[in-house]
């Protein structure tokens, strides 16, 4: 299984690297859904159906949202040439990403494998949660009532996200 | 932005109401099965953007639906607070306590203010989503005429 | 549990999503509305500030109760240090609320501006009180969101290209901040700060850990705007509209940046001694920088934004000196001589601040520039603004009867007892060169004669303008009390006591 993840991922490396680099934004797009798609399935292999669900529907929706507006608009992005300035900016940025990596992977090696060792705080959802919140599925008792307040608090940045659309797309901004 | 063909239309016509009904199933079930709050009120978006989509929107129309639906979302947010806090006057007195009766695990009306909770959020999501469709729409022919 | 502390955020959330839906059909709503309950937000706040004291308020959010001294809910946390910051986001908060009842009048879309001022309020509320790391991001993220939004209010271009230099900023250090939380996790399984410390103290690897700090220093670095993460704050502070610049810069890089990088460094992690000097190096060089950023700006606003950076080096360097000696293991009374300073210098800065950029705005409304060239004369018609800048600019260079002298002072005492002299000569030096960068603001504002007449039929701004401005200014003068050691004693020892005791935040919420 942690072959086909790894496959899987791979692919979802390329679709992000030739969304950055299509010309045409409307492949460009196309080549997000590949990764978000891809991650659907990584989360199906690891047996979490809850995040498969919102983010097979939440890519869905994207998708058709961001395919609606490139046709509307424009499909040509703009292109600028890089300056000296800005290949020492991608140096720098590609530099720091590279240390991150490596520090990353330095920083792994002294880390169990995720999921497989005792658990400190999830022990005690998993042992009579549906007891505790009366819920069937603990993936709902664990996200609207042990931490619930979580839960509102995304709510709230969804309708922020949204407010802040919509005051940024005003026409006229002063009277 | 103009409609499609009377084929989509009439596509649309038949599937969006099966969309819909879907999302409120995935909604209401939240608490016994996977899905919950915010995938069924993503799903039901997506039932009133294929409709948009596929009719064409007037535009004078539409800005009256924005409003309504910021209404709507603005509602189901707060009703999420209202209860919240209504765990304070009930039962044990504390913020976002389970105060109603858990009932059998497993049937539909169960688990407290769980099913509460998720169709508030889903409401809430899905006009989060609606208005922002309609809002790159509407900005964009506002920004025309 | 005591109730009122969950109404901080409750408040301020539902009384946004009121005003989307009432102030459609009622005008004038919002304005009152978002004052009254930012009124009522800083009497409690001010009521928890004299009566929490040494105590630590710990709210159990669904009455979750620890298993095994093993937290399972969401904590809220109010203790001496929180309660400091949660009075000034409250009263700045309610001071900008006031004073945008005249000046938002202007721009179009009042009921969306209200409602994410409420929304980032009640953010910032929410990242102050609370003792979960993933419920900090959570508040984190709707604070910065409606910031994002509101710094692009006026939709004006160069608006809109500042707010998105600050999002794609904001999302790198979101990123950074969420990834450290993920390695938190995977590392001790559990997100309350408090166990989090439990957790660590049965040993660690030194690698992750150190990787770990890296991660949260330069993600909420980011959202604090310490050099050399500055890149976005001049831009984002100087075109937002005035209230909500002085609310950026007085309360909250402070609130989502200061206040969590001290928080989670004394009482979430073990005090090191490399990273003690890292933060302190970090805190001098912004000191240092900004303000020679700052002395060749025409703009009021840009010049002002560039000072914010180097006052926040000051609190920062001061907080690190603090880190190095409590490192060292001795000396306890001048590292919290070192912390006081900055705490100090930290409230301070949100009153001085919050009011020179009122009073940038009021420049703006009558006059219509930001640029320092085309204004002056400015005293004989506006007397409240000359006077109340006056105030704030020798408060933020340090001159003696004014709150800022007092915390210069106390952080320079600090680092000359610890030994460490550059320091204080540098802060010296940084001082002066502000007194002349605000020389040259006052001169350049108020009393220079302009030749033009444009100038002439200028009157002084309506009352909700000025009301916030003296109540500022006269705030700037009353803090100085704060040096006194009996008010010292009571507001100022609880804050300091928590963070130099290495085990008594941990113990005290675990065994409650």
């Amino acid at each position: 299984m942690d072959l086909t993840i790894s496959i899987i991922v791979g692919f979802m490396i390329l679709g992000a690297l030739y969304a950055i680099h299509a010309r045409d934004l409307l492949s460009s797009v196309i080549a997000c859904g590949l990764v978000g798609y891809s991650l659907v399935i990584c989360f199906l292999l690891l047996k979490a159906p809850d995040l498969a669900i919102v983010q097979i529907v939440v890519d869905t929706i994207t998708l058709i949202i961001m395919v609606a507006v490139v046709l509307d608009s424009s499909r040509e992005e703009s292109y600028f040439k890089l300056d000296s300035q800005g290949y020492i900016s991608a140096i720098t940025a590609v530099f720091l990403g590279l240390m991150l990596l490596y520090f990353y992977s330095v920083s792994i090696q002294s880390l169990d494998v995720l999921g497989k060792s005792s658990l400190r705080m999830a022990k005690h959802y998993i042992e009579g949660a549906t007891q505790k919140t009366g819920s069937a599925n603990l993936v709902t008792g664990v996200v609207f009532d042990f931490r619930g307040y979580d839960t509102m608090g995304e709510a709230v940045v969804l309708v922020t996200a949204v407010l802040g659309v919509l005051t940024i797309l005003r026409i006229k901004g002063k009277k | 932005m103009k409609g499609m063909t009377i084929i989509v239309k009439k596509t649309t016509q038949l599937i969006a109401g099966m969309i819909f009904m879907y999302g409120i199933y995935v909604i209401v079930h939240g608490h016994l099965t996977p899905g919950g709050g915010f995938a069924g009120g993503v799903v039901i978006a997506g039932s009133f953007i294929l409709v948009t989509l596929s009719n064409g929107g007037d535009f004078m129309k539409l800005l009256k639906e924005e409003s309504g639906t910021t209404i709507v979302e603005s509602l189901a947010t707060i009703l999420v607070i209202v209860i919240a806090v209504s765990g304070f006057l009930f039962g044990t007195k504390i913020f976002f306590n389970n105060f109603l009766p858990k009932g059998i695990v497993g049937h539909l009306v169960s688990a407290g203010v769980l099913p509460l909770y998720n169709i508030f959020v889903g409401t809430e999501v899905a006009a989060s989503i609606f208005i922002i469709f309609l809002s790159l729409i509407i900005f964009k022919e506002e920004s025309k005429g | 549990m005591n109730p009122l502390i969950p109404l901080f955020v409750v408040i301020p959330l539902a009384g946004a999503f009121l005003i989307m839906i009432i102030g459609r059909f009622i005008e004038e709503f919002n304005k009152y509305f978002t004052s009254l309950v930012l009124l009522f937000l800083t009497c409690i706040s001010f009521y928890f500030l004299f009566t929490t004291g040494e105590k630590i308020f710990v709210y159990k959010v669904g009455g979750w109760e620890p298993i095994n001294s093993v937290p399972i809910g969401i904590y809220m946390v109010m203790d001496g240090f929180t309660v400091i910051v949660v009075c000034i986001i409250n009263l700045i908060g309610f001071l900008s609320a006031f004073y945008s009842i005249s000046y938002i009048k202007r721009y179009t879309a009042g009921n969306y501006f209200y409602a994410l001022f409420c929304l980032m309020i009640g953010g910032m509320n929410g990242v102050v009180l609370s003792g979960d790391l993933f419920n900090i991001f959570v508040f984190l993220e709707i604070s910065v969101i409606s910031s994002y939004a509101l710094v692009a209010f006026g939709v004006e271009s160069n608006e809109l290209e500042a707010s998105f230099k600050y999002q794609i900023l904001g999302g790198l250090a979101s990123f950074l901040i969420l990834f450290g939380i993920g390695f938190i996790y995977w590392k001790t399984k559990t997100l309350n700060i408090a166990d989090i410390k439990e957790a660590f103290s049965s040993g660690y690897n030194k690698t992750t850990y150190l990787f770990i700090q890296i991660l949260l220093l330069s993600g909420f670095g980011l959202k604090a705007a310490i050099i050399p993460f500055h890149a976005w704050l001049p831009d984002a502070h100087s075109s937002a509209p005035s209230p909500i610049s002085a609310m950026l810069s007085g309360i909250f890089i402070k609130a989502v940046g200061i206040y969590v990088i001290i928080r989670l460094f004394f009482n979430m992690f073990v005090i090191s001694e490399s990273m003690a000097i890292l933060i302190t190096t970090l805190g001098t060089v912004s000191m240092v920088i900004g303000v020679f950023l700052a002395i060749g700006q025409w703009d009021i606003k840009r010049l002002l934004a560039y000072h914010s950076i180097s006052q926040m080096g000051y609190v920062v360097m001061s907080v690190g000196i603090g880190m190095i000696l409590l490192s060292r293991g001795a000396k306890s009374e001048i590292a919290s001589l070192a912390i006081a300073g900055g705490i100090f210098h930290l409230i301070n800065h949100a009153a001085f601040k919050g009011l020179l950029f009122l009073n940038a705005g009021a420049i703006e409304y009558t006059t219509g520039t930001r640029n320092l060239k085309e204004m002056g004369g400015l005293a004989k018609s506006m007397p409240v603004t000359s006077a109340t800048s006056f105030i704030a600019s020798m408060s933020i260079s340090g001159v003696p009867p004014f709150n800022g002298f007092f915390s210069k002072l106390i952080i320079i005492i600090a680092a000359i007892m610890a030994k460490f002299y550059l320091l204080a000569l540098l802060a010296v030096i940084v001082s002066i060169i502000t007194l002349a960068s605000f020389l040259k603001f006052q001169r350049y504002a108020f009393y220079n004669k302009s030749d033009n007449n444009k100038n002439q039929n200028i009157r002084e701004v309506p009352f909700p303008m000025v009301f916030s401005m003296v109540v500022l200014s006269i705030i700037c003068v009353l803090l100085s009390l704060l040096v006194l050691p009996e008010i010292r004693h009571a507001i100022l020892t609880p804050a300091i006591d928590i963070l130099t005791d290495p085990v008594k935040y941990s113990t005290s919420i675990l065994v409650q």
